[in-house]
């Protein structure tokens, strides 16, 4: 298969709403099924939450994402991107979302905020846990990396051969 | 235009939302189903279907898969948002009314899912910086998720389409169509940027050959789709390899971020809510221990432990599955509920309440349903492997029934309410 070729008329798209009479039945569902959700939770929470916690954690949430995380995540993207070397820039954006995304989810083990006096809960050295898959991830990244110089050396060496 | 320069990346495209976005139907759907097979369990009645004693390890395959799926779309979630992120900047923002209200849907999609994985990963790391119940919370959230979603897909459907049929499969790099409309499809939450055309939307001022894969500045050189797809689905692996090991006992080794450990625990069994939490140290262990048990047909009999140990003895193997994902395979030792109520003078048990010591809050008694009652494998057990339960498991009764979860698994018995 190849790809089209590029055409004016259908490459530039303009916007274009969807099928309304498949879009429409299924806005009024979907907002049914929200506004249920969403007037079911408190009256059932046995701690009588407020506004404010339910705000918090839900809009909250995705404010904190799209104007906190998000922003960070384009940084370091961008400073990637700025700063490694075209050869190697792949194997290091994808070792980087692999290690940042398992960082993040391990935080809470490692700093262990739900640790009690149950011991079989948590019953790991989290952090020892982490430096593993670290190291694991590192190591494959280098194998990579090695991969990119030398496939690089070889394109080089074919250009001044030709 | 200025869109291509604030998000260089060539992966802002419609084809990988689409394609995060269908794993991402997958696994929320996946969760949905799980999670009210979950939350039927723990809100039985009847209404819908009696839950049966068996196949023994549902609940448990049920739930190991509602958690582990959990986690796994954790990279998937942040990639998509990250995607279509651009789609969240876009001017006019909203051109039609039907756009407006798909966008106005994005805030339940959007904040909804977070709060599903954010509640779900710190509810199993038993970090729970919140106010709200944690299980009703993350319930009824998933309905405003699915109701956001449902609307979503059918916004998207055409366009997933589109991005499917529009570009070779077989190559991992953007063909020049996507690229040059990048802005137009920058996926999920976005529309076109009014005016831009092919030309513009490239940056005029670079003067690079017209190769996508050179399009854009920053973007020079780094992942292709399929490199960044790779990488997420990496990611996704290592999770869950890192953290299944608690339900699947074989990667137990090397799930070394499992929140449990089907093995470590008193008499090699995890526990949930320990004797000490649920401050039943000194009741259960009272040498006047006796477990009452009455029937709807009024008559009332109380057992000491030796007494009980005296009925017909029944040995199974069970597991105990917790709703937090983990599980643990077990042999129990006990009385089955069948042979309770014949003792009782019952011939068959059609549904049975258990009562604990423990005081206070919920879950401190449990119901179990005609089906499940008449299973000759549902216990009242008294030992687990070949001693008496740990205090922390129960001591000195507690219920074991097939396909149920732990937290109904009601332990440190002392009533037994049976009805014929």
């Amino acid at each position: 298969m190849t790809a089209p070729a590029p055409d004016p008329s259908t490459t530039h798209r303009e916007h274009e709403d969807p099928p309304a009479l498949l879009f429409w039945p299924a806005a009024l569902l979907g907002a049914a099924i929200v506004a249920y959700g969403v007037l079911r939770w408190a009256p059932w929470d046995s701690r009588s939450i407020d506004l404010g916690t339910y705000v918090r954690w839900t809009v909250g949430l995705a404010v904190v994402h799209d104007l906190v995380f998000a922003p960070i995540v384009g940084l370091i993207g961008y400073a990637i991107a700025r700063l490694v070397p075209r050869t190697y820039k792949a194997t290091v954006q994808g070792a980087a979302i692999v290690a940042g995304i398992v960082i993040l989810f391990s935080i809470p083990f490692v700093r262990g905020w739900g640790r009690n006096s149950n011991t079989s809960a948590l019953p790991r050295n989290y952090a020892e846990g982490l430096t593993i898959i670290l190291v694991l991830i590192g190591v494959v990244t280098i194998g990579l990396l090695i991969r990119d110089h030398l496939r690089a050396r070889a394109d080089r060496a074919e250009e001044v051969g030709t | 235009m200025q869109r291509t320069r604030r998000f260089p990346s060539k992966l802002h495209d419609e084809r990988t939302a689409a394609l995060l976005g269908i794993a991402l139907g997958v696994t929320f759907g996946i969760c949905f189903l799980t999670g009210l097979y979950s939350h039927y369990q723990q809100n039985q009645d009847d209404a819908l279907f009696v839950i049966p004693a068996g196949p023994v390890g549902l609940y448990r395959f049920t739930q190991g898969l509602h958690v582990a799926t959990g986690i796994a779309t954790v990279p998937l979630l942040l990639a998509k948002l990250w995607v279509v992120l651009p789609g969240f900047y876009q001017w006019p923002p909203v051109r039609s009314i039907a756009h407006a209200v798909e966008r106005a849907m994005l805030l339940p999609l959007v904040a909804g899912s977070l709060f599903l994985l954010f509640s779900g990963v710190g509810n199993i790391a038993l970090w729970r910086p919140w106010r709200f119940d944690f299980t009703t919370g993350h319930y009824w959230v998933a309905w405003v998720t699915m109701g956001a979603l449902v609307t979503h897909v059918a916004a998207k459907l055409f366009v997933v389409r589109r991005a499917l049929r529009d570009e070779d499969p077989i190559d991992g790099s953007p063909a020049p169509t996507e690229v040059g409309v990048e802005t137009d499809v920058v996926g999920d939450e976005g529309g076109a940027a009014v005016g831009d055309t092919r030309p513009t939307d490239r940056e005029p001022e670079r003067s690079e050959p017209d190769d996508e894969r050179v399009l854009v500045g920053v973007g020079d050189g780094g992942l292709s789709r399929r490199g960044f797809l790779t990488a997420i689905g990496a990611a996704s692996g290592v999770l869950t390899v890192a953290t299944v090991g608690q339900t699947f006992s074989p990667l137990d080794s090397i799930s070394v971020l499992a929140p449990r450990s089907p093995s470590v625990g008193p008499q090699g069994v995890p526990v949930n809510r320990t004797a000490a939490q649920a401050r039943v140290t000194q009741t259960a262990v009272d040498p006047a221990y006796r477990m009452l048990v009455t029937t709807s047909t009024g008559l009332e009999r109380s057992f000491s432990v030796d007494e009980l140990r005296q009925l017909p003895w029944t040995v199974e193997d069970l597991p105990l599955a917790c709703v937090e994902g983990w599980s643990s395979d077990a042999t129990w030792g006990g009385v089955s509920i069948i042979d309770l109520a014949r003792e009782m003078g019952l011939d068959e048990p059609s549904e049975v309440i258990v009562r604990s010591l423990q005081e206070g809050r919920r879950f401190t008694s449990s119901r179990v349903n005609r089906s499940q009652s008449r299973s000759p494998k549902s216990l009242l057990a008294l030992d687990l492997g070949d001693e008496p339960l740990h205090i922390d498991h129960g001591f000195p009764v507690r219920l074991i029934v097939p396909n149920r979860p732990g937290v109904l698994q009601t332990k440190w018995i002392d009533r037994v309410e049976i009805t014929a």
